[in-house]
């Protein structure tokens, strides 16, 4: 099998959740990672802000799980941060557009910075 | 095996080098014998992360028919080529899903196509095989 990925979290004040992800986020490793997110979210209109920087592959089982969490928090008026993805995963994202669903940032410290902007409980607006 | 396209025009030139692997769900191991195999053969950067990930779509859809399937990896002077052969049984709806969105069983076969420079899909007398190339440009 693909090797484990390691799955982190750390809640902040303001209903911000940062989970890192370090490993190859693929179709298989991503059901840990979707399950992962259903534990970590206390209230359902919870900001996530996924940190990829230790993620060197993704593919498109790795992205569903990414935009399967993008559909979920919009139903909650809510919306997940993709923080410092790799090349590869970067180019994944440009490829097939998610991309324009999912916003992405630079650093983990940019997307806490636009997760906490994003006022809880009101719809954040975008591309939904 | 016919093979056709790029793969088979290696076949008896000199120099040519292929390799054969048996798909399973170690998709990792997988994933790194492509890579080795095609960093070796000269592609770098993004074209071969794109073959790759395209090698890698491929084998999930094999999987994703639900019966085993064989990745064979070829290199000429302009690129290298993978070629997935899938099995008999299953359903073939493991490859032909449309563009990457939310929920299961999309993104595979369009994925390859806009990674890849050359991609063909046919039947070989019930088994699907999908051919891949990437220039070394």
């Amino acid at each position: 099998m693909t090797e484990p990925i390691e799955l982190s979290s750390r809640r902040l004040p303001g209903g911000v959740v940062v989970i890192s992800v370090a490993g190859e986020l693929d179709a298989h490793t991503g059901r840990h990672l979707e399950a992962y997110l259903g534990t970590v979210r206390e209230r359902p209109d919870d900001r996530l802000v996924i940190d990829l920087s230790e993620v060197p592959f993704l593919d498109s089982g790795g992205l569903r799980v990414l935009l399967d969490a993008h559909v979920r928090a919009r139903e909650h008026a809510s919306r997940v941060h993709l923080a410092a993805p790799r090349r590869q995963a970067a180019r994944v994202l440009t490829l097939t557009r998610a991309d324009r669903y999912l916003r992405v940032h630079e650093t983990v410290d940019e997307a806490v910075s636009a997760a906490l902007a994003d006022a809880p409980g009101e719809d954040p607006g975008g591309t939904s | 095996m016919d093979i056709g396209g790029h793969v088979a025009a290696l076949g008896g030139g000199p120099g040519a080098d292929r390799r054969l692997w048996r798909i399973s769900d170690d998709l990792g191991a997988l994933r790194a014998q492509v890579r080795t195999f095609a960093g070796r053969a000269g592609l770098s950067g993004d074209r071969l992360d794109d073959l790759v990930l395209a090698a890698n779509e491929a084998a999930v859809g094999v999987l994703t028919q639900g019966g085993g399937g064989l990745l064979t990896a070829g290199a000429d002077p302009l690129g290298v080529s993978v070629d997935v052969l899938g099995g008999e049984a299953g359903p073939r709806t493991g490859l032909l899903f449309g563009p990457p969105g939310p929920g299961p069983g999309r993104g595979g076969l369009w994925l390859i196509q806009e990674l890849c420079d050359e991609v063909s899909l046919d039947d070989l007398g019930g088994r699907l095989r999908l051919t891949m190339f990437v220039a070394r440009r």
